[in-house]
């Protein structure tokens, strides 16, 4: 390879600037100081403690059963985020947390276009029912992302954690599929019986 | 930190014994639940989890067994989900042996409940959860003391069927106002 190409990130998903990917060892450090960052996040992430999630034995690699993290990667290379996604037994429903490097001047759009690439990938491959994500209610640039790819506020809980010494809500983002917008259930709750 | 708490009709109390515990278990899991379906977790998984602390470990997961005061019967299950720092809610369940059911003592082991939690620890709100078509248990968070929130549209399946989780929540002040703080006896 030339000394002067680029680096260019693959991933699961592939937006305009960044690419969602499986975490690598090379990006536990990144990934722990973006878990810190995360208001979401009640756990005072450490490198150690985050590298002993990886190093798991029943689910190594961050990457379990039923739940998975994603490094966002710019298409360049180098971590500037992560999503973690979670599921159940019940097919198609998924509920995350994300989150972009605080600071970035590009933030706006890096984070945009992570989450348009990850419901793009999840259309593609996992025929989803619903997904969801977890916002604290002052991280307005998130729910901005998350309204302009096609999420729309399904349930605020008041009062659920310290957000710089004050309570706050968490905000409940949803994009739901065709399929459980036209399902039965749906449509006789709607006519309010 | 008081682990037993006394009303009118039930006590919270700690399981005395992983058999206790596991005995129970099974008999709730015996019965599907018409609303929540069948249900099963293995005995071993369910020894494990007692054996470090009884199964009361408020930073993951805690049981607490319901005795009926007037036959002195173990009849449920009363659960709350973890307490962390900064974390300003938790939510709490009831699992009632059918027979037991429909009888407004879900009512009172959650209020109990709810005194251990906000008398203990520093939470703002506690939520409840159940299914859209589940009747009986809006009702009895209704009775509680718990007030609507919100629904997640289409989170379970029911007979086929997309079912919608519906979120009720009791803030501490709410809690204050609740006569069951007049007359509950801990310890």
């Amino acid at each position: 390879m030339d000394a002067n190409e680029t680096k260019i990130e693959k991933g699961f998903a592939e937006g305009e600037h960044v690419v969602l990917r499986p975490v690598l060892e090379a990006d536990l450090a990144e990934l722990a100081r973006l878990l810190a960052e995360n208001p979401l996040e009640a756990l005072p992430w450490t490198l150690q403690r985050l590298r002993k999630k990886f190093e798991d034995k029943d689910e190594p690699g961050l990457w379990g059963k039923s739940q998975r993290y994603f490094a966002i990667a710019r298409r360049g290379g180098g971590v500037v985020g992560y999503l973690k996604e979670s599921d159940d037994s019940n097919r198609g429903m998924y509920w995350n947390e994300h989150h972009i490097q605080d600071g970035l001047e590009d933030r706006a759009a890096l984070g945009l276009d992570a989450v348009s690439a990850y419901l793009a990938y999840k259309q593609k491959w996992h025929n989803p029912l619903r997904i969801s994500f977890d916002v604290l209610r002052p991280e307005e640039m998130k729910i901005d992302w998350l309204e302009q790819a096609g999420f729309e506020l399904e349930l605020t809980q008041e009062r659920i954690m310290l957000y710089l010494g004050q309570p706050e809500a968490r905000c409940l983002y949803t994009w739901f599929s065709e399929e459980l917008l036209s399902a039965p259930a749906w449509e006789e709750e709607e006519a309010g019986s | 930190m008081h682990n037993i708490y006394t009303g009118k009709r039930v006590r919270l109390r700690p399981f005395s014994s992983s058999e206790e515990y596991t005995n129970i278990d099974d008999k709730l899991m015996e019965v599907p639940s018409e609303y929540w379906g069948p249900h099963w977790r293995p005995l071993g998984e369910r020894t494990e989890e007692y054996a470090p602390a009884g199964v009361i470990d408020p930073a993951s997961y805690s049981a607490y067994a319901i005795e009926r005061l007037d036959t002195g019967q173990l009849i449920g299950v009363e659960e709350h989900g973890s307490i962390r720092p900064g974390v300003l809610w938790t939510w709490l369940g009831t699992h009632f042996l059918e027979q037991h059911q429909r009888q407004g003592l879900g009512t009172e082991a959650k209020q109990l409940m709810l005194c251990g939690l906000f008398e203990s620890f520093p939470l703002e709100t506690v939520y409840a959860i159940t299914v859209a078509n589940h009747r009986p248990a809006l009702r009895g968070l209704e009775r509680s003391g718990f007030r609507y929130v919100g629904e997640k549209r289409g989170m379970f399946i029911a007979d086929g069927q997309p079912v919608d989780e519906i979120y009720y929540v009791i803030t501490r002040e709410e809690w204050e106002q609740l006569p069951v703080r007049q007359y509950v006896t801990r310890g």
